[in-house]
């Protein structure tokens, strides 16, 4: 979709600010985010990533440039679950009352020993790729010229508007992956070649851009046509 | 299908930032209910947050890249296939299926990002900073990525270096091979990772004494 | 050993020398010693320069990661004889054994 999360070219948002000797999270509610969202994650394929990143997508503009990054995690991870019937808003918004009345409590210790394994095991050391075989040729080879489509749809793509339209080359054939265009929707998935396509900073951005520059993106093979 | 929201997304911009009081309530929320219907337990999180916080860094990435430094073949395959060169190491994990080095050489920079969401290689990195998941850097660099990196990362690059922005779109992650530096013949593999930041495997900063950029 | 002689000392090495109104200082005689030897075998042409430097960067940057949120127990001259001592030891100018020896030596001379 064409959301605020489709960042690539904005302008006035500002300077990159950097703290110094960063923790990896600033408070515990952000482990927590995380922690549950990676332990979910795989989680008998009860979210996949596709859907995380398309229910991000999906927040409402304000709330998604001024959240902080686990919160717009926390805000995917429960659009994801309430559409999926695991929780309800309203039983979500009861408990968090309950534990917002009364600060300082936190849920009782649990310990599931084949939850854990599974995070140990599969996580942690295991892979867990969307890649696939698949039947057909590539259509485009290294060193071929394509162009990107015009598409603007509704729900998910990895197709940012920057690179839309544009002419560019092929520069790699990574393989046959997962589809996101229709695997973030339920919709199968679909999978395609996905190729390192390369692009001149002037032809994204115009002849005033910065010379020298090239953006290398990772596209899905029907977000191409012959150059 | 799913579609975007409603409601005039315009409204409603005064009750941001969200209190973190009111975070934290709903996180203990979302743990409690799942916990109970056994999708989460608490030692499963705790042994993930452990992982990240502690095992899983830029530290991995060092010993890739001064491995490559010093062993010309294992530098081959590392370009050639980073996922199993790093596996060799036994580096592998969530994030890193398919990994991809990016060289550094004397005509030619490379510099990663996620412009669309914050797509990173944890096995090698570990979990990405603030600041390479917020907005203005996903906006900036892969538009006027010369002007970023100087800018706010106190790192010039000539006009006549090649800047190579790896814009993460798909399940490949990126991260940058710098270049050894000159001088360093006689450095251990292990004095040679200690050089290696964070910073130099997204291609923010490079590796010399002086180049001002924290890690 | 002079201050002007700092000059041939990489700038980020020396940026984190301790100095009072531009004058360096050392806290024990043992730190300048050490800061000495090590200048005085490059100029003598015994170990180059460039490795002396990138082996005192490292062992900075491995202090460092080991020890976030404690920067005022950094002590540079301590980083500074780790790396000597590692590059001599590399080097094959001492080996781990005489150094070890030494110090025993000494400390028994010492009490």
């Amino acid at each position: 979709m064409n959301g605020v999360h489709d960042l690539g070219g904005m302008h006035g948002l500002g300077r990159v600010e950097r703290e110094k000797d960063e923790p990896v999270f600033h408070a515990e509610w952000e482990r927590n985010v995380f922690g549950i969202s990676y332990v979910l994650g795989r989680a008998a394929g009860l979210l996949t990533t596709d859907e995380g990143r398309f229910a991000r997508e999906s927040m409402p503009p304000l709330h998604y440039l001024a959240a902080r990054y686990y919160e717009r995690s926390l805000y995917a991870m429960t659009s994801n679950l309430v559409k999926k019937g695991v929780i309800s808003e309203e039983e979500l918004d009861a408990r968090a009352q309950l534990f917002k009345s009364s600060p300082g409590t936190r849920p009782p210790r649990t310990e599931n020993p084949a939850l854990l394994e599974m995070v140990e095991q599969r996580m942690l050391r295991g892979r867990r790729s969307t890649e696939r075989q698949v039947a057909e040729q590539p259509r485009f080879r290294v060193g071929d010229p394509v162009m990107t489509r015009n598409i603007n749809p509704r729900g998910h793509t990895r197709l940012p508007r920057y690179a839309r339209g544009k002419h560019a080359v092929i520069a790699r054939l990574h393989g046959a992956f997962v589809y996101p265009d229709t695997y973030a929707h339920g919709l199968g998935e679909n999978p395609q070649y996905v190729y390192s396509v390369r692009f001149d900073g002037q032809e994204l951005w115009g002849d005033q851009a910065e010379p020298n520059t090239v953006v290398y993106l990772d596209l899905w093979e029907s977000y191409l046509t012959p150059g | 299908m799913n579609m975007p929201y409603q409601g005039s997304p315009l409204e409603g911009g005064e009750q941001y930032p969200v209190p973190e009081a009111d975070l934290e309530a709903r996180v203990w929320a979302l743990e409690s209910l799942l916990a109970e219907k056994g999708l989460v337990s608490r030692d499963a999180i705790d042994r993930v947050v452990a992982s990240y916080e502690q095992d899983i860094g830029p530290m991995i990435g060092a010993k890739v890249v001064a491995r490559a430094w010093v062993d010309p073949a294992f530098r081959r395959r590392l370009l050639e296939d980073a996922t199993r060169a790093c596996a060799e190491l036994d580096i592998a994990g969530m994030q890193g299926e398919h990994m991809v080095a990016v060289p550094n050489s004397e005509g030619i920079h490379n510099v990663v990002c996620c412009s669309l969401c914050s797509c990173y290689p944890w096995p090698v990195l570990g979990l990405p900073p603030t600041w390479y998941k917020n907005p203005q850097y996903r906006a900036r660099l892969v538009a006027d990525p010369r002007k970023l990196l100087q800018e706010d990362f106190e790192l010039d690059l000539p006009n006549d270096v090649e800047i190579r922005v790896w814009d993460s779109s798909a399940e490949i992650r990126y991260f940058v091979l710098p270049q050894r530096p000159v001088g360093t013949e006689g450095l251990t593999e292990e004095e040679l990772a200690a050089l290696v930041t964070r910073d130099a495997m997204v291609g923010v900063a490079r590796i010399e004494p002086g180049a001002g950029s924290p890690r | 050993m002079e201050p002007g002689e700092l000059r041939s000392v990489d700038r980020r090495i020396a940026d984190v020398l301790p100095r009072r109104s531009g004058e360096l200082i050392f806290e024990a005689e043992w730190e300048k010693r050490g800061f000495g030897l090590g200048i005085a075998l490059v100029e003598q042409g015994l170990v180059p320069f460039d490795d002396l430097r990138w082996r005192v960067v490292s062992a900075i940057s491995l202090w460092e990661r080991a020890n976030v949120g404690q920067e005022e127990t950094f002590r540079f001259a301590e980083r500074w004889l780790i790396a000597l001592e590692k590059l001599l030891v590399d080097r094959g100018i001492v080996s781990r054994e005489e150094i070890e020896q030494k110090i025993a030596e000494r400390r028994a001379r010492d009490g």
